[in-house]
């Protein structure tokens, strides 16, 4: 069968497939350079450098380690002597031009370090925690959950049995923690999380013919009037598109990869997650990084699957690829936003299964056994493809052209 | 082995494509005519299973085909009036594919693919993309993949529009090769090809059949009627308002005017043929 899903990826492998897909690569970039553009950095002396230099001076300026209470009582004194702190503090004004933020490389550590003190939490990385208090910062850390989960505003408020089952897990949590700079991996996240509406999009362009009525790529006269036309033909469709949609899933990361790796590194992988995620998995950067492209590669098979199944409804190519864009658009619009029935409705939206996957303000409960979203997000895919595939199946029985 | 189509009706809004249509078809080669609208490949479709009727049935062998579903297709070789083969296969590639999806192993495809090829000449191309062929090369692609299941029931929806004069001749001559112990239906606007190739015919008009049999029968109904008749241009104005005028052809000082209806003096009687019948039935005169 092999060989006729490669016959199959022929007819989606044409000369529009890559000027289609040379375009996605130049559309991705945009908001990629964005983002790494949007940002200020002082360097030793205090000078303010702009754009995407400054992830240089970042990385030169972060002071990696082991967060021992001797590093922490060091990166403290640091901070104390660093240039940073009168900006941090507001004790300089400075003028940032619109949409550039101002970063330091004590912004991550700092909003670690002042989690388990809600008065410190919250837009202030300043640090002005005690020796005492960075002496017991883990046991701090550990026995803070109650109350951030008690008064976190979460998608489904966590019943007291609930937070006290939370809490027990970040007990278990490996410290001390590693702290780099990790901006890459972080970027990945969010490049991910900015573009894959794109990717989405580019996929509608190619696969929208899937099952629609057009004579080189969906469904002929011809192959509709053979036997196999409604079994062998849909193993094969489905097959080709899948096999599609894996090489340019894997291609997309690659220049997203690309992409950070060149302008923030891939420096910092084996750095703590919880630097940036509140999560009871002891993991480094690279694995949390592995599982959002894992997952990222789940949602493009869930989406891949959809969009076949529109196709077979609809058996209008430019209909499909229509509703598909408009779809991914008002998803990639609405996920920015905040809001209660906002976030329930996107936890079942493939486009979503790569945001939040393992923070604990997204956990699902089983009785007394918790599930990350990635549980769900997985569950919901399953039954999003095998619902596709019978969809699929059904139409196709009945699948006539006039 | 036999179709038979029952009072099928296809409509499609208000409008009735086709309209109960009765007829059965053994054996045999049938030649379908028809103006353009009159219902013919919507006959077809249905035919294949690809299309469904509104209303009547269509049986195989006393069978509804649509309940024979996936065993009927696979008695169907098909090539349709808008037929195209994917550009970037070779006919190779076309053929085995298409062979797969109509339930051949890969062991049968094999044998089959080559066979089929050399049938319809295209053996020395066999590994050659098929966008840089002629039409009459993708037609004959077409007729290929339409027997490489050695199909019992053949339909051609117009397999000869588009094609070069060798070309059709070819075509005609393969039709008429296969045309043993199997159903084969084309249709045409080219009445020349339904007599090259079959004796049988069926014609449509407005979705009904307006006639359905042996063509030397049909004909035998205007023999002594047709006739051809030299006259100068001058003439030809006010004989076209008198007479049914089948063919006008152009002469060095005249024209020759091929009609139907009571002999002039000076005119030649002809045999029939089934253009001048399809002239006779399109006018009323027949009614």
């Amino acid at each position: 069968m092999r060989n006729f899903i490669s016959l199959e990826l022929k007819k989606i492998l044409n000369k529009n497939t890559a000027i289609i897909s040379l375009l996605f690569l130049t559309i991705i970039l945009i908001p990629l350079v964005q983002t790494a553009r949007s940002i200020d950095v002082l360097d030793d002396e205090g000078t303010i450098h702009s754009g995407i230099g400054g992830w240089d001076i970042l990385r030169e300026r972060t002071v990696e380690g082991t967060m021992t209470t001797d590093y922490l009582l060091q990166m403290k004194q640091n901070y104390e002597n660093s240039v940073d702190k009168p900006y941090i503090e507001g004790e300089v004004d400075t003028d940032r031009k619109l949409g550039k933020k101002l970063m330091f490389p004590h912004d991550m550590l700092n909003w670690e370090l002042n989690f388990p003190y809600e008065k410190y939490r919250v837009l202030d990385n300043s640090l002005n925690l005690t020796n005492e208090q960075l002496a017991s910062f883990y046991e701090d850390w550990k026995g803070s959950f109650t109350e951030y989960l008690s008064n976190e505003q979460n998608l489904f408020p966590y019943t007291e049995e609930q937070i006290e089952i939370i809490s027990q897990k970040m007990q278990k949590v490996s410290t001390p923690f590693v702290f780099k700079y990790d901006s890459g991996w972080e970027y990945l996240k969010i490049g991910l999380l900015n573009t894959i509406y794109l990717f989405f999009m580019f996929l509608a362009f190619i696969l929208c013919e899937g099952f629609s009525k057009n004579r080189s790529k969906g469904i002929d006269k011809v192959t509709l009037s053979t036997k196999e036309s409604r079994r062998k033909l849909l193993s094969y469709k489905l097959g080709a598109a899948c096999v599609f949609s894996t090489i340019a899933y894997f291609a997309y990361i690659a220049i997203v990869l690309l992409f950070v790796a060149v302008v923030y590194t891939l420096h910092g992988w084996d750095s703590s997650v919880q630097i940036g995620t509140i999560t009871f998995y002891s993991m480094n950067q690279l694995q949390e990084a592995l599982l959002y492209i894992a997952m990222g590669y789940y949602s493009t098979l869930v989406v891949t699957h959809l969009i076949l199944f529109l196709s077979v409804i609809f058996k209008r190519g430019k209909l499909v690829l229509a509703i598909s864009l408009i779809y991914f658009y008002l998803v990639n619009t609405y996920q920015m936003g905040r809001g209660a029935l906002i976030e329930k409705v996107m936890v079942f939206m493939p486009q979503n299964f790569i945001n939040n996957l393992i923070a604990i303000e997204k956990l699902y409960f089983v009785g007394n056994t918790v599930f990350p979203y990635v549980f769900v997000a997985l569950f919901l895919g399953t039954v999003y493809i095998l619902l596709s595939r019978i969809g699929i199946s059904i139409w196709m029985r009945r699948y006539y052209l006039q | 082995m036999e179709i038979k189509a029952e009072n099928v009706t296809r409509t499609f809004g208000t409008k009735r494509a086709i309209d109960e249509l009765n007829f059965t078809l053994p054996e045999g080669v049938y030649g379908l005519l028809g103006d353009n609208g009159a219902g013919k490949s919507t006959l077809m479709r249905i035919l294949v299973a690809i299309d469904h009727q509104t209303s009547g049935k269509v049986t195989f062998n006393g069978k509804d085909i649509f309940h024979m579903n996936d065993d009927y297709r696979s008695l169907v070789g098909y090539i349709p009036q808008d037929f195209e083969v994917y550009p970037a296969f070779t006919a190779t590639e076309y053929l085995e594919y298409m062979g797969a999806l109509k339930g051949l192993s890969k062991k049968e495809l094999k044998h089959k693919v080559p066979e089929v090829l050399q049938f319809v000449n295209l053996e020395k191309v066999a590994n050659k993309k098929v966008k840089t062929f002629s039409g009459g090369m993708k037609r004959r692609v077409g007729i290929a993949q339409a027997i490489i299941n050695d199909p019992k029931i053949l339909i051609f929806d117009e397999p000869t529009a588009g094609l070069d004069p060798h070309e059709r001749i070819r075509f005609s001559n393969i039709i008429s090769e296969m045309g043993q112990d199997k159903i084969i239906l084309f249709s045409t606007h080219i009445i020349s090809d339904i007599e090259a190739i079959t004796t049988n015919v069926i014609i449509l008009n407005q979705g009904k059949i307006k006639e359905q049999g042996n063509v030397q029968k049909m004909l035998s109904g205007i023999k002594g009627k047709v006739f051809t008749e030299e006259m100068d241009r001058e003439r030809l104005a006010s004989f076209k308002k008198e007479h049914l005028i089948v063919r006008i052809r152009q002469e060095e000082n005249a024209v020759s005017v091929r009609y139907l209806g009571e002999q002039e003096s000076g005119a030649i009687e002809c045999e029939p043929t089934l253009e001048d019948y399809y002239i006779y039935l399109g006018s009323g005169s027949h009614a």
